[in-house]
C-alpha cells in the first residue's frame, strides 16, 4: 500500500507514533503565511509546455504515489486552492446557476471602455472597463458557430466552481458594437505581436464578421478579472518557489489529479498550464496566492475557434505512440475518434463535437502528458468520481440553461451527453475503490453508504466484512475488540472502548464477487468525545490497480 | 523500493536518521496547523523567484519574436522575403516583395520579385478585394505577372516524345487578368476571367534549344515574333465537400471554359475546355481515403490556326504524373488519371501511395485510356490550418524515380 503523502511527511517531522492531532480532521487551511510582497509574474512558453510534457514526465514523484493536500478524511482542504462546494454541502439550484458571479455583468446600456486589444488571428478579443470600473475580458464566439464558445465557457465555469475551483466570473452579455468606447492609446495587438494604436474604424473591422442578433448586437463572453493581481500561469509540477504556502509538488495535489476525471467528463482537453492563473490576493489583511483555472472555451464540444477537433480528447495533440500506430497501420488502424458518432451538423454546429458513446474516461485525453493526470490514483478518481456525481439531472439541466442556447434542442442534446458522460465518470471513479464512504455515528452504531449501490453501478448486492480494534492514538498499536463479521448491512455498532481515551478503529472491507479489489481495506477511526465519537480519520487502502497510465 | 527512493530523494529520509541530539531543538508540534506551519515556515527561508529555465526562455522568445510569420507573412512595414512560386524545374527561387492589407482592410494588395538559381526571373503583383478570409463569398482579383524563364524544358510535341530530345527554349511574357469568384451559399461557385498576355519565345540558355533537336517550323509559335492574347473565360464548380469532415463521398467539379484570341500576329486563335472532377471517397472511415481525379483538356483552334505550343498542356511533375520531369508531354489535349490512398497518420500528416497515369494527344478520337503513360510512388503531406500543405512526392516511372517538394494540393 501506498501511503499517502501528508501521512509520509507525518512520519518525518514527528518524533513517533501519534496518528491525529486534536485539530485533525483539518477542513480549511488556517495555517497560511502571510506573502507580503507580490510574487513577480511567470508567463511560461506555451511551445516549451507542450513539447516538454510529451517527451518527459516533470513530476518528481513515483507514479502510484498517493496524493498530497488531503486531511485525514482523504478529503482535500479548503484553501487557496479548492473549496469543498457542492460535493460537500448540496447547492442550491440558484446557486450552481450563480456560480462564481458575485455581481451583474457589465451592463450592456452602459458604456464599455476598450483598453486593450487583439485585433486578429485565432481568437479576436478586447478588455474593456465597465462604467463602475470592472475590468473584463471580451471574448467573442468562432465567426460561423454562434453560441458554440460562450456557451461552453459559462456552462464549464459554473460545474467547475461548483466542484470547487477557483474560476473567474463569465458572463454571456449581449452588447451593441455601439457601446464600446475606446481609451485613447489602446494598443491593439496583431497576430503577428505588433502593435498599433487602436482606432474606432479598426475596431469595428474587428467586429465586422461577428454575427448580429436582430436588434445589431452581438453576443459576447464578459470575463472578469480575478481579484486581486494576477501573477501569471503555474506549471502542473513542483511548487512555486516563490510561495511558502504552496509545500505539496502540484502534480501530487489531490485535486489537480482529480481534475483529470473532472477534466474529461467536460472534456476540458486544454488543461495545460497556460489555462491557470496564479493571483496574489489579500483576505483579512493576509495576503496569499489564490489559485485559478481559467479559460473554459474548449470544453465539451467545442475548440474555442471552431468546434473541437475530432481527435482532440482522444489523443494528445501529438501523440507519438498514435502517430507510429498510424503510421504502420495504413490505415488499417482506426483511430478511435473517427469511429465517433458526432450529433448532426450544421443542425448542433453550437455544441460542437460532442459525444458520450465512445467517451472512456480513463482513456480520454487532454492536449498533453499533464504530470498531476499521469499520476491520479484510484482513490483520487474515487474523491473525483463521488463529487461529480452530487450534480442530478434537475441541476445540471439548470447549469445547461446558462449556457442560452438559442434552440431548446441544442440544449437538451448537450444536456443528455453530459449526463451520460457523468455517470461514466462516476462509475469509473467510484467502482475504481472500495466503494464506501460517507461515514458518520449514528444511535451507537457506525453507518456508511456504497457509493456504487446509490448509483447504480453495480447489479448485485454488497457484503461487508467488518472488525473493531481499539486504537492507541499516541503509539499507533491496535488491539482486537471483536472477531470480524460479515454480512449484507451497511452499519455496525460501535463496541465498548477499553477506556474512556481508547480511539476506536473500524476495518472494513467490501465483498463482491464482480469487484474484487473492493476487499481492500478501509479503516475508520473515531476519537471519543465526551461520550460519542467523532469520526477522526478514514484511510483507504489503495486497490491492486490503482493508477491509469495516460501512455 | 520505491519508498525507500522516494524517502531518499523528498529529504525525508534524511530527516530521519539525523541523530536525535541534534533533531530535537524544536518541541513537537501539538496540532496539525502548527505542523504545517512549521513546514511553511522552513519553505519561506528559502524562497526563490518562480522563473522559467533557461532553456524555457529561448524557446519563448522564439515563440513570442513570431519570427517566421513576421518575416515571411507581414515583412518589416510589409516588405518581405520570398521563396517559391515559380514553376517546379525552375532550381531554387528567392526573392523579395511587399504586403498591404494582411489584417482588417477591405483589399490586399502584393507585390513580388523573384529570381531562380536557373537564371529566371518573375514579377508579379496582385490586388484581392475583400482580402482571403474565411466565410467569404465574393473576389475580386486583379493580377499583372512578368515571367522571363530562360530555359524551359521541351522533349516535343505528343504522346510519344523521347526522353532524349530534351531540349530548353525561352519564354518572356507579361500578362495582366482579372478574376471575379462568386459563391452564393452551398454547393457550386462561378468564376469569370478575362485579360491579356503578351509572349515571346526564343533560344533555350541551358543545354540544347529546340532548334538544336527539333525543326522549328514543326513547333508552332516557336519561331513567332512576340505576339499578344486577349483571353477570357469562365467556370462553374460544384464542391460537394462538407467542412465538418462527416465520412461521406466529397466530389469536386469543375468545368471551365478560355478563349483566346492572337490579336498581334492572328496565328493562334482557339478555345479551350477543360473539365476537372476530384472526388474523396473514405473506405470506412474517414481515416484512409481514396481521393481520385479525372482532369482532361481540349484545346480547340480555329480554323486554320494552331495552339501555340507555349500554352499547350503539358504532363509531368509534380501536379500530375509523377513519375516523370515537368513538361515531359505536350500536346493541345491531355486525359489525367490519379488515384491515392492516403491515411492519417496525425492531425497535420497524411501519408499516401498514388498513381498516376496520363496522356497528351492532338486528335480528338485518341480520347481514350490507351497508350497512358504511368508512375507510382508513396508521398507525405504536412498540412496546417487555414491553408498549409507542404507535399513531399517520390515517384517512380519508366523514366526512373523522381522526388519533388511542393506546396498547395495536387487534388
Amino acid at each position: 500500500m501506498n501511503l499517502p503523502l501528508s501521512l509520509l511527511l507525518l512520519i518525518a517531522i514527528q518524533p513517533e507514533g501519534r496518528k491525529f492531532y486534536p485539530d485533525d480532521p483539518v477542513l480549511v487551511d488556517g495555517a497560511v503565511l502571510d506573502v507580503p510582497e507580490k510574487p513577480a509574474e511567470l508567463e511560461l512558453s506555451d511551445l516549451y509546455d507542450r513539447f516538454s510534457a510529451i517527451f518527459e514526465d516533470l513530476g518528481k514523484s513515483s507514479i502510484g504515489t498517493e496524493a498530497g493536500s488531503v486531511n485525514t478524511l482523504d478529503e482535500v482542504v479548503d484553501g487557496d486552492w479548492f473549496v469543498n462546494r457542492h460535493g460537500a454541502k448540496r447547492m442550491s439550484i440558484e446557486d450552481l446557476t450563480r456560480g462564481p458571479n458575485r455581481g451583474e455583468p457589465p451592463n450592456p446600456e452602459e458604456t464599455w471602455t476598450v483598453f486593450r486589444s487583439k485585433s486578429q488571428g485565432i481568437t479576436p478579443g478586447f478588455e474593456i472597463r465597465d462604467e463602475s470600473g470592472d475590468r473584463y475580458v471580451i471574448k467573442l464566439d468562432p465567426v460561423e458557430v454562434p453560441e458554440l464558445a460562450s456557451a461552453a465557457e459559462v456552462i464549464a465555469t459554473k460545474i467547475f466552481y461548483a466542484l470547487g475551483f477557483h474560476v473567474p466570473e463569465n458572463y454571456i452579455v449581449r452588447v451593441h458594437p455601439d457601446r464600446f468606447a475606446i481609451e485613447p492609446g489602446t494598443q491593439s495587438e496583431d497576430r503577428y505581436g505588433d502593435k498599433t494604436e487602436l482606432n474606432r474604424w479598426r475596431f469595428n473591422r474587428t467586429l465586422r464578421r461577428i454575427p448580429r442578433l436582430a436588434d445589431g448586437r452581438i453576443r459576447v463572453t464578459a470575463s472578469k478579472y480575478v481579484d486581486g493581481i494576477p501573477i501569471g500561469h503555474r506549471r502542473y509540477y513542483e511548487t512555486r518557489s516563490d510561495d511558502p504556502n504552496d509545500v505539496i509538488p502540484h502534480e501530487d495535489r489531490r485535486e489537480q489529479r482529480g481534475l483529470r476525471l473532472f477534466a474529461a467528463w467536460l472534456n476540458h482537453d486544454d488543461t495545460r498550464a497556460q489555462n491557470t492563473l496564479d493571483s496574489w490576493v489579500e483576505d483579512n489583511g493576509k495576503h496569499f496566492v489564490r489559485h485559478y483555472l481559467i479559460d473554459f472555451g474548449s470544453t465539451f464540444g467545442s475548440g474555442s475557434v471552431d468546434m473541437q477537433l475530432p481527435h482532440l480528447s482522444f489523443h494528445y495533440w501529438l501523440d507519438l505512440a498514435q502517430v507510429k500506430k498510424n503510421a504502420g497501420g495504413f490505415g488499417f488502424h482506426v483511430p478511435e475518434y473517427r469511429k465517433a458518432d458526432w450529433p448532426e451538423f450544421p443542425e448542433y454546429e453550437s455544441v460542437g463535437r460532442w459525444e458520450s458513446e465512445l467517451f472512456d474516461p480513463v482513456k480520454w485525453r487532454n492536449d498533453y502528458p499533464n504530470p498531476a493526470f499521469v499520476r491520479m490514483t484510484a482513490r483520487d478518481a474515487f474523491w473525483a468520481a463521488k463529487i461529480l456525481m452530487k450534480f442530478t439531472r434537475e441541476e445540471l439541466a439548470a447549469i445547461v440553461e446558462t449556457g442560452e442556447y438559442s434552440d431548446p434542442e441544442d440544449a437538451r442534446y448537450f444536456l443528455e451527453v453530459l449526463l451520460a458522460r457523468q455517470l461514466k465518470c462516476g462509475r469509473f471513479g467510484i467502482n475504481a475503490v472500495n466503494p464506501l464512504d460517507e461515514f458518520r455515528i449514528r444511535e451507537g452504531a457506525l453507518e456508511f453508504q456504497n457509493l456504487s449501490e446509490r448509483y447504480g453501478f453495480v447489479e448485485t448486492p454488497t457484503r461487508y466484512e467488518i472488525q473493531w480494534f481499539a486504537f492507541d492514538n499516541e503509539t499507533g498499536a491496535r488491539r482486537e475488540l471483536s472477531p470480524a463479521t460479515t454480512g449484507p448491512e451497511t452499519r455496525s455498532s460501535l463496541p465498548r472502548a477499553p477506556g474512556p481515551e481508547s480511539f476506536l478503529l473500524a476495518e472494513i472491507r467490501s465483498i463482491h464477487a464482480d469487484y474484487p479489489h473492493w476487499s481492500a481495506s478501509i479503516r475508520v477511526y473515531l476519537r471519543p468525545r465526551g461520550a460519542g465519537y467523532d469520526i477522526v480519520g478514514v484511510e483507504r487502502e489503495s486497490p491492486e490497480i490503482a493508477t491509469f497510465p495516460m501512455n | 523500493m520505491k519508498l525507500i527512493r522516494w524517502l531518499a530523494g523528498s529529504g525525508i529520509l534524511a530527516a530521519l536518521v539525523v541523530p536525535p541530539a541534534l533533531e530535537a531543538q524544536e518541541p513537537e508540534a501539538e496540532t496539525r496547523e502548527e505542523l504545517l506551519l512549521r513546514k511553511r515556515r522552513e519553505k519561506a527561508e528559502s524562497l526563490a523567484p518562480y522563473e522559467i529555465t533557461k532553456a524555457e526562455a529561448r524557446v519563448k522568445g522564439i515563440e513570442d519574436a513570431r519570427f517566421p510569420q513576421k518575416i515571411f507573412q507581414k515583412g518589416w512595414r510589409g516588405f518581405r522575403p520570398v521563396i517559391g512560386g515559380m514553376p517546379s524545374g525552375s532550381g531554387t527561387v528567392l526573392g523579395g516583395g511587399y504586403i498591404r492589407g494582411l489584417e482588417n482592410e477591405y483589399f490586399q494588395f502584393q507585390a513580388n520579385g523573384r529570381w531562380s538559381t536557373k537564371g529566371y526571373t518573375m514579377a508579379d503583383a496582385e490586388f484581392v478585394v475583400p482580402p482571403p478570409q474565411i466565410g467569404r463569398r465574393i473576389e475580386l482579383k486583379l493580377r499583372g505577372e512578368y515571367r522571363d524563364f530562360t530555359s524551359l524544358r521541351f522533349y516535343g510535341l505528343g504522346n510519344d516524345s523521347s526522353k532524349e530530345n530534351e531540349s530548353t527554349y525561352l519564354l518572356n511574357d507579361r500578362s495582366f487578368t482579372g478574376y471575379f469568384w462568386l459563391n452564393p451559399r452551398g454547393l457550386f461557385s462561378l468564376g469569370a476571367m478575362g485579360g491579356w498576355e503578351s509572349t515571346l519565345t526564343d533560344t533555350g540558355e541551358d543545354d540544347e534549344s529546340i532548334e538544336d533537336v527539333f525543326d522549328p517550323a514543326g513547333v508552332p509559335g516557336f519561331q513567332d515574333p512576340r505576339t499578344e492574347f486577349a483571353f477570357t473565360g469562365g467556370w462553374v464548380e460544384f464542391d460537394l465537400r462538407d467542412k465538418w469532415d462527416e465520412p461521406g463521398v466529397w466530389i469536386i467539379a469543375r468545368v471551365t471554359s478560355t478563349r483566346y484570341e492572337d490579336t498581334g500576329i492572328s496565328l493562334h486563335d482557339f478555345t479551350r475546355l477543360v473539365g476537372d472532377v476530384k472526388a474523396y471517397v473514405p473506405l470506412g472511415y474517414r481515416n484512409r481515403v481514396l481521393a481520385l481525379r479525372l482532369r482532361t483538356s481540349h484545346s480547340l483552334p480555329d480554323d486554320g490556326k494552331e495552339v501555340p505550343f507555349y500554352l499547350m498542356e503539358t504532363l509531368g511533375g509534380a501536379k500530375d504524373v509523377r513519375g516523370f520531369r515537368e513538361y515531359r508531354f505536350r500536346d493541345t489535349r491531355n486525359l489525367l488519371v490519379s488515384a491515392e490512398y492516403r491515411w492519417e497518420v496525425w492531425n497535420y500528416t497524411d501519408f499516401t501511395f498514388f498513381f498516376d497515369a496520363g496522356k497528351v494527344f492532338n486528335d480528338a478520337s485518341d480520347f481514350n485510356f490507351d497508350k497512358m503513360h504511368t508512375g507510382y510512388g508513396f508521398g507525405v503531406r504536412v498540412h496546417a490550418p487555414p491553408n498549409f500543405l507542404l507535399r513531399f512526392d517520390l515517384a517512380n516511372s519508366t523514366e526512373g524515380l523522381r522526388f519533388h517538394v511542393s506546396g498547395g494540393p495536387t487534388f
